[in-house]
């Protein structure tokens, strides 16, 4: 097999390299193909052939450092202590019987979660304020008042101050039911009590108690 | 005139060993443990650098493979599980134990003179004594990340192949591959602080 214009063989990637060093690419074989453009690329690049010398040095400095196998005395003790962690663990059960028991386990977290699941969702659908009228519930979030929002044809809002926001909430904290929010599109600003100056935008913001009013920057001209 | 016989003992595959092991047979412990003790113990030793360790994280990952053997489906050979489940061990033991002795390495230098430069010998592996050298070289080792350092390892002490480190550590043959190259630079950039390679 020959290179063609070999000088633009791109070099080989980390793990052609790598594996060359460790003998993984034969001389024969499907590899060999990979082999030889790695050999080729290889004899133009000293660089790379430092580094595949260095490796292989690292190896004879890996294999000098093998460590020292422990006596026999040490292997019988290692293996005296393996019985008795042996002895100790509990006892493999053969494959059929494990299975069966594994199964059984799976069905009893599954009928285990299905209840739960259950009791969830019939605590979320019982109606709180049932709830407080229990004798016996003492919990302190009982006698918190529920959130009031008003509906949208209940509130007129007559001016703004303050920071914007993409949306306006109108009520009372804490809330109940649902939340209609006012988007962007749904509010105008049409007066304000001190002009702007040139570069001012104006802001909506918060009170100090709620409810908090939000709109848009936008005004209406 | 007398005849000698050699009664041929029939040799065990692994798998034969392990389903009379779970029948209750624990005689055939003893072949298993015969078979993979150095084994697990070289690979043990390197990722934790001394004995006392290594021989517990061998313990360990015995006992632990022997009392999941539900766990090994037989998709891969024994040697490759059995491995898997003691260099985890030795990682897990390394991390509980947390060493982090720091250790002198002026040893190396050729003399006081010579901060910072590497002590160019000729044949390094003869001038410098062996366990200086295993020093040198487990501190090179930890400082490659678990991965890096585990693969190596499993390559060059186990010597397995690398679709073996592939199964072994459950991932691909490409992944292997790279981390023997990084892992290999790694080192070589380490060593070359203290011996010339």
């Amino acid at each position: 097999m020959t290179v063609q214009n070999g000088d633009s063989f791109v070099p080989p990637s980390p793990e052609w390299l790598a594996a060359y060093v460790d003998g993984e690419l034969e001389a024969n074989g499907d590899l060999a193909g990979i082999r030889k453009k790695v050999e080729y690329w290889l004899d133009r690049n000293p660089k790379a052939q430092d580094d595949v010398l260095a490796w292989s040095r690292l190896k004879k400095i890996w294999d000098t450092t093998t460590p020292r196998e422990p006596s026999e005395k040490t292997w019988a003790s290692l293996q005296g202590a393996i019985c008795h962690g042996l002895i100790q663990a509990p006892q493999p059960t053969a494959p059929r019987n494990r299975s069966n028991r594994r199964r059984g386990l799976m069905v009893l977290a599954c009928v285990a979660a299905v209840i739960l699941l259950g009791l969830g969702v019939t605590w979320h659908l019982w109606n709180p304020a049932e709830q407080s009228a229990l004798p016996g519930n003492t919990h302190p979030s009982i006698n918190v008042e529920p959130f009031l929002v008003a509906v949208d044809d209940e509130v007129e809002i007559l001016s703004i101050t303050g920071r914007d926001t993409e949306t306006v909430v109108v009520g009372s904290l804490p809330v109940e039911g649902n939340i209609e929010l006012a988007t962007s599109g749904e509010v105008s600003l049409s007066w304000m009590e001190h002009p702007l100056k040139q570069s001012e935008i104006p802001l909506v913001g918060v009170e100090e108690d709620p409810p908090m009013i939000w709109a848009p920057p936008r005004m209406d001209p | 005139m007398a005849v000698a016989t050699s009664i041929a003992v029939p040799i065990l595959s692994d798998e034969q060993l392990l389903h009379r092991f779970t029948q209750g047979d624990n005689a055939v412990l003893d072949e298993l443990f015969q078979r993979y003790r150095q084994l697990a113990y070289r690979v043990a030793f390197r990722l934790l650098g001394n004995e006392a360790d290594a021989l517990d994280a061998v313990q360990d990952g015995f006992v632990k493979a022997l009392t999941n053997l539900h766990s090994f489906q037989g998709r891969s050979a024994f040697k490759t599980w059995l491995l898997r489940v003691v260099s985890n061990a030795a990682l897990d033991l390394g991390r509980q134990r947390c060493r982090k002795e720091t250790l002198s390495l002026d040893l190396f230098r050729k003399d006081d003179s010579d901060q910072g430069t590497p002590c160019s010998l000729p044949n390094p592996a003869r001038e410098m004594e062996r366990a200086d050298l295993r020093t040198l070289l487990d501190r090179a080792l930890e400082s490659l990340p678990e991965p890096q350092r585990c693969t190596f390892v499993l390559h060059a002490e186990a010597e397995l192949s690398y679709r073996e480190v592939a199964e072994t550590l459950d991932i691909s043959i490409g992944t292997v591959m790279s981390r023997l190259f990084y892992a290999r630079q790694k080192l070589r950039a380490y060593l070359s602080k203290w011996i010339s390679i």
